[in-house]
């Protein structure tokens, strides 16, 4: 493929003014060039189809000031008042849809313990009664990281009486840093959480670390946290995407906090390292990851599906219940000389079976028990298709029958096998 | 096809800025801000259902772009070619928007239609598709791809615009310099032709 043409001569490839040589040449990349053919489909507007929104001017002001506050939203309203008691604001309040803007500010905040910078803040007044939409960009604060920008949406008529003022909150924060301590959990709790992810009826977060120390392994960091949530009567709706380890997660559901319910589906994609050395000797290729939790009042299940990278295979239907799994699951995710001491699986075969590259697709249903060193066991159980490395699927494609699948963590795949008849077992060892 | 002019001249108005005029910066925005945000809106529909909430940032930081460094990205138009600043400044604000949600990671949003999203809501739903169907499909798709590779530039931007993107005809037929009945000739050709090389790979 030819180098993507310079913007001015895509432009003039767009507005059919190049010569011909050039028009078609461009014509002819463009044609085959994905990157090229979304900015053309995007750019190549008539005039007649332009909204006709009208412009809001910028009224350019410039001030500075000092507020104490105990929080941020709060901040910025006092900021708020601070501007419109100072008389720049009562401007802004005379017209419609204009905006003000405040080139720096500093709250001092004893949440994080420090100060906070904000370089600029915005404040914008909608029309009639509706609302007033405060946004601030490059927020410093300090050993946190930075937030990029944010954005807070507030009810006019009710300024200052609590959080049902806030309508919406924003914050766009690549830099940001949050680190949680096991040894403190009165500092974040679930509750706490939700009610962080309750504070406005809609909460959009994208970007940020979090990190999660804990005290008997290995910290947990989470990169390129997004969370959004929409919080409608008693329920909270989350959607979240994060990258843990080498592995990408997204998480969407509802919670309930009126009936202590929560309906979580989890999802993943390129599992985290940390789970593949358990799953790769009887999974080779598995990509993806979908985990859907419910329940409340102390019941409490989850139901998953493990996909393989093979588009053409739906994957493996899993089951089990929360609180015997995550026995097993924490101790297995960090402590780093944890390892299965047994693992057990039992796979019923149907009569189908696919052919595909690595190995085959088989249909049935699957047993697992597993024990974690020092750790009481536990079992899943699901109806599904699993793929099965070509080691074991000669087997199946020779026509002999698959009775079940014994595997231990010593290496060793222990498959007995029933021939013509006849009982037997076969014995695949991994190579390292 | 008729192309947006804002109401000054945007050769004084460029003028002006250049010359470090007071008012210039403020009338360039005001002037030119529907046509960059209505460039932006439409990749956002294309591209990121669902996520057209963010047509005001993003147009607020293409400006904020256009003018950093003292405009060093503004001052690299020339109009060469005899194109338009609007068209060039369409462009670079799609371009500009892409790199923004590359950047930022905006763009793995849980309603986007990209590969992993699309990969994750076809596990969610996966049982509802034997084996067999998503063979067919993934084979339909490969044949299909495959043959609209072996189109000539016109018929495959006339696909690729208006079949896969959505473009109207009329906007089709603009841009390919042809009238409305020559480029429905030609879509019926070229789907004839597709639903023939279709059959043929079966």
């Amino acid at each position: 493929m030819t180098t993507c043409p310079d913007h001015e001569a895509l432009a003039g490839f767009m507005e059919r003014r190049l010569a011909e040589p050039q028009q078609s040449e461009i014509e002819r990349h463009v044609a085959g060039c994905v990157s090229c053919l979304d900015v053309l489909a995007a750019a190549a507007i008539p005039a007649e189809t332009l909204p006709q929104t009208p412009v809001t001017p910028m009224v350019p002001v410039r001030a500075t000031a000092t507020v104490p506050a105990r929080s941020w939203v709060p901040a910025l309203a006092a900021g708020l008042a601070l501007l419109v008691t100072g008389g720049v604001g009562y401007r802004a309040m005379g017209v419609a849809s204009e905006q003000v803007r405040v080139t720096a500010i500093r709250m001092a905040t004893d949440r994080f313990g420090e100060s906070v910078d904000v370089e600029q803040l915005g404040f914008k007044l909608g029309p009639g009664l509706g609302q007033i939409t405060v946004k601030a960009q490059r927020l410093d604060l300090g050993a946190l990281g930075n937030v990029a920008a944010a954005e807070v949406v507030l009810a006019p008529r009710r300024l200052g009486v609590g959080r049902s003022d806030v309508r919406a909150l924003r914050l766009f924060a690549p830099a940001f840093r949050w680190t949680l301590a096991e040894e403190d959990p009165a500092r974040v709790t679930p509750g706490a959480a939700l009610g962080a992810l309750a504070l406005a009826p809609t909460v959009e977060i994208v970007g940020g670390v979090l990190r999660i120390d804990q005290s008997n392994g290995p910290a947990i960091i989470i990169e390129d946290l997004s969370v959004a949530t929409q919080t409608i009567g008693g329920q909270v709706h989350l959607r979240a995407t994060a990258t843990l380890a080498d592995g990408t997660l997204s998480v969407r559901g509802t919670l309930d906090a009126e009936a202590s319910r929560v309906d979580l589906t989890i999802g993943g994609h390129d599992l985290p390292s940390a789970i593949l050395p358990y799953v790769r000797d009887w999974a080779d290729g598995l990509t993806a990851l979908a985990v859907r939790v419910t329940g409340g009042n102390d019941t409490w299940r989850w139901a998953g599906r493990l996909a393989v990278a093979d588009a053409r295979m739906p994957g493996l239907d899993l089951a089990g219940d929360l609180a015997e799994s995550l026995r097993i699951a924490p101790g297995a995710l960090s402590a780093p000389d944890a390892g299965l001491a047994d693992l057990r699986a039992t796979f019923r075969l149907d009569e189908r079976g696919w052919r595909v590259p690595r190995g085959v697709v088989v249909q049935g249903a699957l047993e697992t028990r597993a024990r974690l060193r020092g750790a009481p066991g536990g079992s899943v159980t699901g109806e599904g298709i699993a793929f099965l490395p070509s080691a074991v699927s000669r087997a199946l494609i020779a026509r002999r029958s698959l009775a079940g699948v014994h595997h231990t963590t010593n290496g060793r795949l222990e498959i007995p096998i029933r021939l013509h008849g006849e009982a037997g077992r076969m014995t695949v060892v991994r190579s390292h | 096809m008729s192309e947006h002019r804002p109401p000054e001249s945007e050769d004084a108005l460029l003028g002006a800025w250049r010359r470090g005029a007071p008012d210039a910066m403020e009338a360039l925005v005001t002037g030119y801000r529907p046509l960059v945000h209505a460039a932006i809106a439409r990749y956002l529909h294309q591209r990121c259902r669902g996520r057209a909430d963010l047509a005001d940032d993003l147009t607020h930081e293409v400006f904020l772009a256009l003018f950093r460094d003292d405009g060093a990205r503004l001052r690299q138009f020339e109009g060469r070619n005899g194109c338009s600043f609007g068209g060039w400044l369409r462009v670079v604000a799609v371009r500009l928007t892409i790199d923004l949600l590359r950047r930022e990671r905006r763009l793995t949003s849980l309603d986007a239609e990209t590969p992993s999203m699309n990969e994750l809501r076809r596990v969610l739903v996966s049982a509802d598709a034997g084996p067999e169907e998503m063979v067919v499909g993934v084979e339909l798709s490969e044949g299909l791809q495959a043959a609209v590779a072996t189109l000539g530039a016109k018929d495959r931007l006339l696909i690729e615009l208006h079949i896969l993107r959505g473009r109207s005809l009329d906007d089709v037929a603009t841009l390919l310099g042809v009238t409305m009945n020559a480029v429905y000739v030609r879509k019926s050709r070229v789907l004839d032709r597709l639903r023939t090389m279709l059959r043929l790979s079966q």
